[in-house]
């Protein structure tokens, strides 16, 4: 960005008008942060129910080790909830926190996006952060655009890199399922954006200390909860599976995912699928892969009968070795495979399944 | 009741064909109504009972003209396309500045904002909840299930892990997360009762927005660059005829994994 | 032999030995040739060693039409390609080698970028530019991927025959290489026969015979044989041989112009509602569809129950649960939908229906999901008789491909379900009404069934027959369904094709087994 400052400059249209950071005068003016000092980096910290406790959903703690990265400055994180979320302290600042915001509202402590956004607005407004960084998880997706609009200030969602050039944040996504790769920065403080799960390395077990701060915050909207039920998924996820075998709309057999079960027990993988298989009803949505599912990056995907389009590679394209099955030579997905074989994918499931 | 539902005209990324380097071919595939939103505008007309009004509106260029014709077929009852040269290039900020200056000079009364989930070329879902923050009204993500209740609704919504069931007041933003892999065909009278009824065209002006605060002025990002990606697959075809063959190749690869 | 073309032996298991129709056969080699002269090369050498040859392009046939019996395989996998454009006084045409799919003629059509293309004629590239629409060749043989040299070779046709005629009406000129060698390239219009008398030159040699004495059945679709009557055309005579007189190494075909369609399905509650509902829109000059298909109940039942447990057809669009029977058509878009739709309501409220109890839409989308729908039965079937093959591995099915008239229609429509029913076998019928040409999918659950279903169907080409239609009406006759051949022409009528296959084809080299049997 040019450095042109002073607020008299917005009437000079010798420098580019198109620049949106310098307004006309008497132009609506959101709240905005001081630029000069705006510094440092917060991250929302996510929970998720272990147990009797809970624990840091993998995609804060990736955001916390690549803050430190990032900044020079001091790394802010918030996190709401009781007394259940003390234990994760020492695992928080072990990943290079330096003063962690812990909001202990009774009323906060059940998700509610609206008073969550105002929370974290308020806190943003003290400690005035450079950058905000949230996980692209199905909550940070609602919660980032509203903390955004809130502030008029920028988000760009579903970063798949982020690159710091001093405390500008060029922020990496990828466009037209994955076939670009735009670069994209905020034109104001802070800069927002969404991170998906696996971009950043899992920073180290290392316990660490820090300044915990108790923040305060009177609600700002209620919100009529009448029920909630934890929809009991089958133990693991499968963002965190080393190899997937993924089924699609070729498997037309559905004994045939009792296969797939029975070949990812023995190689120690998941079963994971692409929508049609949801929308039938064979399989959860918690393995679901692709735009509407979730984005995995496992060092094995195989995709049996999976046509590959643009809205399911985008879940899979950080897989480390892709090889696709289908009796399609003309489907997609091998354009997108280290190994394509032509072959029906239920033959070779079962025979895996007998080899292995 | 009123109703007023937002939604987006969008290449149809199933149409989309890859060429010999591996990348999108756009030429020739045909704009269709956004999916979810298809989903979110029939989920509406399903709650709709006599009397209540479905008020369809996008931003768009001239040509998503289409897309609201194909709302009116399905039933909406009013259409409205936000179209100026001065709304191009709208970022979410801008875009959702944009909607909400609508919302509030044209359909301030509505009882629901209703959104699709997502847009399916690569919109991230974040607009619902930037016009929620800006008309300061409260946000129902992820809907699956909405219905009427004495004073208001009752919206069921699935974050993954958790199902969730709130009361929705009136005027709050509902963003409707499933969408309907068959799609809805409409009947030939719906086809002929559409011809009746008008899309009005809105511009920057009539929703009282300066230069500055939509469009690629009003945004908050910057596209800096774009890369083609690196799509650094080794892609060896093999047509296999003996599957016992085929499924010692992929043991090969899941031990050198391992 | 010389090694002037690609020539292999061919592996038991090749692709250059079976179709669509999955009748295998058997053969020595395959030969490849890359254009028109190693292709004469090819027969001429294969008739002065009296080796058999059999033609094959895209082996999408469903009548065995390519299946090599004996001999070499003539394969012109490599002989594609749309070459140029021209215009005539009647309409613009396309320059196709034998191999280009009906996909790719339509997909250079749409794309409009002619930069690689002829000049046929002088300039027509630039005026079929200038035209307000796109052109595309209009006969739909459903498989796209057929090549248009087997659409020739079997006058293939389609739904959309019911406004453009079959393939036969759009051929304009041909390029045969005959079975001595030589070739013929000529355009309709050419060389037409005097009385029953054709003769034309093909290089050194005149030819000159009899036609047989029978006519052709134009009056229905008709994909039985080669087409004879007086004073006929000798491009009728290469169309619709399935390559018994020759092989076409170049045509010309007409295309026209593209106009935006509308997709509609009725719902009735009936077949028997249905059924007269097509006799009305047929001879209503208002409503004027493209197209009529048809799909009765237990087509219906069946895509409702294959569609809810296969995760593949899950883009086929759900049926209301109150339709007995449906009917898809196309019509083009105009200014006086309105008025045209209305005659369409007021069609189908006099049976049971109503335009609320239907789907439209103009969206290729839409229009693409009902297509869908209609594919979806034979894939239904598909599907039903692969899941039953558990219990009965007998399991079976077989389609019929007959065609009659207009004033036949009801008597073979309550024929077919009457024989059927007192057989007590399991079927379904659905497709091309319009043409009264449905398709009738029996499935066999045993062999007893087999034996009483080959009853059936020997029933069935009898009266379509004797009802003055087709027992053939698309798929052409190929080695499957010679059978028909004497049925429709006799003996006397059979004798006489031979006679002609004779003069053109001495050896009897080409083609073996198509259409008819010739002696050695």
């Amino acid at each position: 960005m040019s450095e042109c400052s002073g607020g008299s400059c917005s009437t000079c249209s010798s420098c580019g008008s198109d620049d949106p950071d310098r307004l006309p005068p008497g132009m609506l003016k959101v709240y905005n942060l001081n630029q000069s000092t705006a510094d440092g980096i917060l991250v929302w910290i996510e929970t998720e129910p272990d147990g009797d406790g809970v624990r840091m959903a993998d995609v804060s703690a990736e955001l916390l080790g690549a803050a430190r990265k990032l900044s020079d400055g001091r790394v802010f994180a918030v996190v709401f909830g009781g007394t259940e979320v003390k234990p994760l302290y020492p695992r928080i600042f072990g990943c290079g926190v330096d003063s962690l915001y812990h909001v202990r509202e009774r009323e906060l402590e059940v998700y509610r996006p609206e008073a969550y956004a105002s929370c974290i607005v308020s806190l943003i407004k003290r400690i005035e952060p450079a950058t905000v960084l949230i996980g692209a998880t199905t909550r940070g997706r609602e919660l980032a655009p509203r903390i955004a609009s809130e502030l008029g200030t920028g988000l760009t969602a579903d970063c798949t890199g982020l690159r710091a050039e001093g405390r500008k944040i060029v922020m990496t996504r990828p466009a037209f399922g994955g076939n670009l790769i735009a670069d994209i920065e905020c034109l104001r403080f802070p800069q927002m954006a969404t991170v998906r799960q696996g971009t950043f390395p899992m920073p180290e077990e290392r316990e660490g200390t820090g300044t915990a701060i108790y923040w305060q915050f009177g609600d700002g909207m209620g919100k009529d909860i009448v029920s909630e039920e934890r929809v009991v998924d089958s133990g693991r996820d499968i963002r965190d599976a080393r190899v997937l075998i993924s089924l699609g709309d070729g498997i037309r057999d559905r004994s045939l995912i009792d296969v797939a079960e029975s070949v990812a027990a023995k190689v120690g993988g998941m079963v994971s699928c692409s929508r049609s298989l949801v929308e039938k009803g064979w399989m959860p949505r918690s393995r679901q892969v692709g735009m509407s599912g979730r984005t995995v990056a496992p060092d094995l995907y195989i995709a049996f009968g999976i046509s590959g389009v643009v809205q399911h590679r985008v879940g899979m394209s950080g897989a480390g070795k892709v090889i696709a099955v289908n009796s399609d030579p003309d489907a997609p997905i091998h354009h997108y495979a280290d190994l394509s074989l032509i072959a029906d994918a239920g033959e070779i499931l079962r025979e895996m399944d007998r080899a292995l | 009741m009123r109703f007023a539902v937002a939604v987006k005209q969008v290449p149809d990324t199933m149409e989309m064909s890859v060429d010999e380097n591996g990348s999108l071919v756009r030429a020739g595939v045909p704009s269709i109504l956004n999916p979810y939103d298809e989903c979110a505008l029939s989920r509406v007309l399903e709650l709709r009972r006599e009397g209540d009004e479905v008020v369809v509106f996008t931003m768009g260029p001239p040509q998503a003209r289409q897309a609201l014709e194909r709302c009116l077929e399905m039933g909406a009852d009013r259409a409205y396309l936000l179209t100026d040269r001065d709304f191009a290039g709208a970022d979410v900020w801008a875009t959702a500045r944009a909607l909400t200056a609508f919302i509030i000079k044209f359909v301030p009364d509505a009882d629901l904002y209703v959104f699709g989930r997502q847009a399916i070329d690569g919109d991230t879902g974040q607009v619902p909840f930037e016009v929620a923050a800006q008309l300061g009204v409260q946000q129902f993500a992820y809907v699956e299930l909405l219905s009427v209740s004495h004073d208001g609704f009752t919206a069921v919504q699935d974050y993954g892990d958790v199902r969730r069931t709130c009361s929705v007041p009136r005027g709050s933003v509902v963003s409707f997360g499933t969408v309907d892999p068959n799609g809805t065909l409409v009947s030939i009278s719906d086809y002929l009762s559409a011809g009746s009824k008008v899309v009005e065209e809105v511009d920057r002006v009539s929703i009282g927005l300066g230069l500055y605060s939509v469009g690629l002025k009003g945004s908050m990002t910057r596209i800096v660059s774009t890369t083609a990606s690196s799509s650094a697959r080794r892609n060896r075809k093999v047509e296999i005829t003996d599957p016992a063959k085929g499924a010692r190749f992929i043991i090969d690869e899941l031990e050198a994994v391992r | 032999m010389s090694e002037m073309f690609y020539r292999q032996r061919i592996r038991s298991d090749s692709k250059y030995l079976t179709d669509e129709s999955k009748m295998t056969g058997r053969g020595e080699h395959v030969i490849i040739p890359v254009d028109d002269s190693e292709l004469r090369e090819a027969v001429r050498i294969n008739n002065s060693k009296g080796n058999p040859i059999t033609v094959a392009a895209m082996r999408t046939g469903v009548c065995g039409g390519c299946v090599p019996l004996e001999g070499d395989v003539i394969s012109l996998e490599r002989m594609s390609g749309v070459l140029g454009i021209g215009r005539d006084e009647r309409s613009y045409f396309v320059r196709v080698l034998p191999c280009t799919t009906i996909e790719e003629i339509n997909r250079v059509l749409r794309n409009r970028d002619f930069t690689h293309l002829a000049d046929v004629t002088e300039g027509a590239r630039d005026m079929l530019l200038s035209e307000p629409v796109p052109y595309f060749y209009p006969v739909d043989p459903t498989e796209m991927n057929g090549s248009i040299g087997g659409n020739i070779a079997c006058n293939a046709s389609g739904p959309r025959t019911y406004r453009y005629g079959p393939t036969r009406d759009w051929v304009r000129r041909l390029r045969v290489v005959l079975p001595e060698g030589q070739f013929v390239d000529f355009k309709r219009g050419d060389y037409r026969a005097e009385g029953r008398r054709i003769s034309f030159p093909a290089g050194r040699s005149y030819y000159s015979f009899d036609i047989p004495s029978y006519d052709f059945n134009t009056d229905v679709k008709n994909a039985a044989g080669p087409m004879f009557h007086e004073d006929m055309d000798l491009i009728d005579m290469f169309v619709g041989s399935e390559g018994m007189f020759g092989i076409i190494s170049e045509a010309d075909v007409y295309v026209a112009p593209w106009h935006p369609l509308v997709s509609n399905i009725l719902f009735f509650p009936t077949d028997a509602d249905c059924l007269e509902a097509v006799r009305e829109i047929r001879s209503d000059g208002i409503v004027d569809p493209e197209f009529i298909e048809y799909m009765d109940c237990r087509s219906l039942d069946l895509i409702r129950r294959v569609t809810s447990s296969d995760p593949a057809m899950i883009r086929v669009p759900r049926l209301p649960d109150s339709a007995g029977s449906a009917l898809f058509f196309d019509m083009q878009l105009t200014d006086d939908m309105p008025a045209r739709y209305a005659r369409v309501g007021e069609i189908a409220e006099r049976h049971g229906g109503s335009l609320d109890r239907s789907w439209c839409g103009h969206e290729e989308r839409d229009r693409e999901r009902m297509r869908e729908l209609r594919h979806s039965i034979p894939r239904s079937i598909f599907e039903y008789v692969a899941s039953l093959k558990g219990e009965m591995p007998g399991i079976h099915k077989m389609g019929t491909d007959m065609s009659v008239p207009d004033d036949a229609a009801d008597e073979m429509m309550s024929y077919y379900s009457e024989q059927l029913d007192s057989a007590g076998l399991e079927y379904v019928i659905f497709g091309h009404i319009g043409n009264n040409h449905p398709h009738v999918e029996i499935i066999l659950k045993s062999m007893e069934d087999f034996d009483r279903a080959k009853e059936v169907y020997r029933r069935f080409a009898e009266k379509a027959v004797e009802l003055g239609g087709s027992p053939s009406a698309e798929h052409g006759i190929g080695k499957i369904k010679r059978e028909y051949m004497q049925l429709m022409y006799g003996e006397e009528g059979v004798e006489e094709i031979r006679r002609i296959k004779r003069i053109l084809d001495p050896k009897n080299i080409l083609c073996r087994g198509n259409i008819v049997e010739v002696d050695r």
